[in-house]
């Protein structure tokens, strides 16, 4: 899809098509702001395409064959169900895809979302993402940002101001001014991989430098990611965050 | 300056067992990794004991591979499966009688016919024991991998659930070899810190690393990933050596891409007609790969040109060379910098990739043992060959995996993150039940222990690796669902006290992996 083609469409095809890609429309957002979100998305696909050509991928896509109509239904399952959209609980999940992105899901339980949500005090519910330099679970974490969640049950990709730390992600509500922890996820080490790149780099023993050289170091994956343009990662993120501001 | 290589070849498939009468097209594709990869690795290691040539290396076969190699209904339907290829062939030398493509049929019937010669009469249907056979003969280390290969970083939250895959490998390992595996296979190189902790409450010794994983690791790796490391837990890490990978794996430069090598995709099942092909393949109406492959891979173009094996076989021995000199090459660049310690280069490399998709690949295995032989300086390792108590560097890891970005990209993207809501959700209420159950038995311990199945299946990593890559995504969804879906029936099952017992021994035929399986192994 060119932006030209896109540039052709109106308003509702645009928003459907944002809807389709997953993207999250803003208040606010311009027409120009939509067409460039779905430019994003679509420059982000073709990359993700060309990173499958890669052999290690195909080797393992020559183990499962091709014929994708041709497998058999698992007689077991149970029938006419589907996996459950929602488990009727409050939990969250902190997962690390990188060292600069975390995925996070949660759900809060239906009568709990109601009953706040009833509450004269209430100013919504919110997800949380605490920081800390150590390990301690029960050490003082401090808050990076809250987002407020406008639907029970979610996920989303967030991104970790700074790598070296250890990330937990909360659910709250805030009533008045009175926070409650609903949930909290495990704790995840984004690990300091652009500190110890740098440490390297900065390496100029001519004999380490035969050893970072004969362990191929510039050819591992972290340094063909560094190779990517910072303002190219910052555009593929279709998740992009705002702050949220103290009442 | 003498040197050391360390290969490791990683063999695995999900569990693709159907308790049905006939032959799926799942099934295939454990049937294709016998008859191209495995036998014929089994046949260079034979020939290579015949002739005293040397050889070690690692074979990670993991649980749900071994646990289907050694399945009396697969082996019978691998029979099956080997008998109408062998038909395929001898209706292939008719049609293609006087041509070129004459020869290339012979060369599949005779490795097909081979195949089912070693399988009946050598292995009497369990090509285990001929790995075990080399491993008693001091050729190769076997060693697992957890139980359905989950990628562990993204179930680092579930500590205990880790553990009792670990140990459920680990049994399923000593059920079929005799002895507990000394190494572990991590699925897809993928560590966390923390994780080496855990192994290292069994008696495993050594693992392997991605190369980045130690290179950025906690402090600076005196020798990069030349050297063994010691993980704050006390086990060894070998860190894989890019440059011997990339040899073999670049999609561009390596070995397999050359143009004389023969073409992968390429097969009569794609380029013949349905009625002629379709009685030998097991996707219904649509076509898919028989084995016969008549063309090379000629380059970047859809006009291929026949395969030449004798031209092959010739690159074979010059790669081969090839591999060898660039080793040698790294080693004199590190003695011209002053050091003077013996590298040991890690190599691993998935077992597939020799001779289901590089054909020659075996072939190049061979060689490289026999052309190393004659290489003074050179010598090929086991882990086990080294003093695993020796004082190595002690160095922590990071988080990290040998795919595409070298962290967890490829598992968890936007096509196959909804994935993990599931199975975490499921393992939370499969720990509940451990709590509600710690000790039954009857049904509600059959239960259980079928609970434990669906929730180590729904863990493969190859579901969000096949999810991501497209290759047989709705597959790999429909799997997925089904074990999360079925350890929900027993979970509910167990609260309301409604067992159907009926449907939980057909649950125990269809997803019957690790039948001895207790599940207080994960308390």
């Amino acid at each position: 899809m060119t932006v030209t083609r896109l540039n052709e469409l109106d308003d509702k095809s645009l928003e459907a098509l944002c809807q389709k890609e997953e993207i999250d429309i803003l208040p606010g957002m311009s027409r120009s702001d939509l067409i460039a979100a779905l430019i994003e998305v679509y420059e982000e696909e073709e990359k993700e395409k060309q990173k499958l050509h890669s052999l290690i991928i195909q080797i393992e896509r020559s183990k499962f064959g091709f014929a994708d109509d041709a497998w058999t239904q698992p007689s077991e399952m149970p029938k006419d169900r589907e996996l459950q959209e929602s488990y009727e609980d409050t939990y969250c999940g902190l997962l690390l895809r990188d060292p600069d992105w975390a995925f996070c899901f949660w759900e809060i339980k239906s009568i709990t979302w109601q009953n706040y949500a009833k509450h004269g005090g209430f100013k919504g519910f919110f997800l949380q993402l605490m920081e800390n330099q150590t390990p301690e679970i029960n050490g003082p974490m401090n808050t990076t940002y809250r987002i407020m969640l406008d639907s029970r049950l979610g996920s989303r990709y967030i991104q970790l101001p700074k790598q070296g730390y250890y990330y937990q992600v909360e659910i709250l509500v805030v009533l008045a001014t009175e926070r409650t922890v609903l949930t909290q996820s495990s704790i995840i080490y984004s690990p300091p991989v652009q500190d110890r790149i740098n440490e390297l780099s900065r390496v100029n023993d001519p004999a380490y430098l035969a050893i970072l050289e004969a362990s191929n170091f510039f050819e591992t994956e972290p340094m063909k990611r560094l190779e990517q343009n910072q303002q190219d990662i910052e555009k593929s993120n279709p998740y992009r965050l705002s702050e949220w501001s103290e009442e | 300056m003498n040197f050391k290589l360390n290969l490791v070849l990683n063999a695995h498939l999900p569990y693709v067992r159907s308790p049905g009468k006939q032959i799926l097209f799942e099934e295939t594709w454990l049937f294709e990794a016998i008859d191209d990869t495995y036998l014929p690795l089994l046949r260079v290691f034979q020939r290579l004991e015949n002739r005293k040539i040397p050889f070690k290396l690692t074979i990670s076969l993991s649980p749900t591979l071994v646990t289907m190699l050694a399945d009396k209904t697969l082996q019978a339907r691998y029979r099956d499966y080997l008998e109408r290829k062998i038909e395929l062939g001898r209706k292939e030398i008719e049609r293609t009688r006087g041509t070129r493509e004459e020869d290339l049929a012979r060369l599949y019937l005779d490795l097909f016919s081979k195949n089912r010669e070693d399988f009946n009469d050598l292995y009497n249907g369990n090509i285990l024991k001929g790995f075990q056979y080399f491993q008693k003969a001091g050729h190769l280390d076997i060693i697992t991998s957890l139980a359905a290969y989950p990628f562990a970083p993204l179930y680092q939250a579930y500590p205990k659930n880790l553990l009792g895959q670990l140990k459920v490998a680990i049994e399923n390992h000593y059920q079929y070899f005799g002895q507990e595996p000394s190494g572990l296979w991590l699925a897809e190189n993928g560590y966390y810190p923390g994780l080496d902790g855990i192994i290292a409450k069994t008696r495993i010794k050594y693992i392997f690393l991605a190369a980045h994983g130690v290179l950025l690791g906690e402090s600076r790796p005196q020798h990069g990933v030349l050297a063994p490391i010691r993980t704050p837990a006390g086990l060894i890490g070998f860190a894989r050596h890019l440059g011997s990978s990339n040899d073999v794996w670049d999609k561009d430069y390596g070995y397999p891409a050359d143009p004389v090598y023969r073409d992968f995709y390429r097969d009569i099942g794609y380029d013949l007609p349905m009625d002629y092909v379709g009685p030998y393949l097991y996707s219904g109406n649509n076509p898919s790969m028989t084995g016969y492959k008549y063309f090379r891979v000629t380059g970047k173009t859809n006009i291929k040109e026949y395969y030449d094996p004798q031209a092959a076989l010739i690159k074979v021995k010059e790669h081969a060379g090839n591999f060898l000199y660039n080793r040698k090459l790294t080693v004199e660049n590190l003695q011209k910098h002053g050091h003077h310690f013996e590298p040991i280069f890690t190599i691993p490399l998935d077992a597939e990739l020799l001779g289901h998709w590089w054909f020659e690949g075996v072939s190049w295995l061979e060689e490289l043992f026999i052309q190393a032989s004659t290489i003074a300086q050179l010598e090929f390792i086991r882990p086990s060959d080294l003093d695993l108590d020796a004082k190595y560097q002690t160095l922590g890891p990071i988080y990290s995996s040998w795919g595409t970005g070298g962290f967890s990209e490829v598992w968890l993207d936007g096509s196959n993150d909804w994935v993990y809501r599931h199975s975490y959700r499921a393992l939370d209420r499969f720990f509940e039940l451990l709590r509600r159950f710690p000790d039954e038995t009857g049904r509600r311990e059959r239960a259980l222990n079928q609970a434990a199945r669906e929730i180590i299946l729904a863990q493969a990593s190859d579901w969000p690796m096949m999810i991501k890559t497209g290759a047989t995504a709705d597959y790999a969804k429909s799997r997925f669902r089904s074990h999360v879906l079925n350890f929900t029936n027993i979970y509910e099952s167990l609260s309301g006290n409604k067992l159907d017992t009926e449907w939980l021994t057909n649950l125990e035929k269809q997803n019957g992996i690790f039948p001895h399986l207790d599940y207080r192994i994960f308390i």
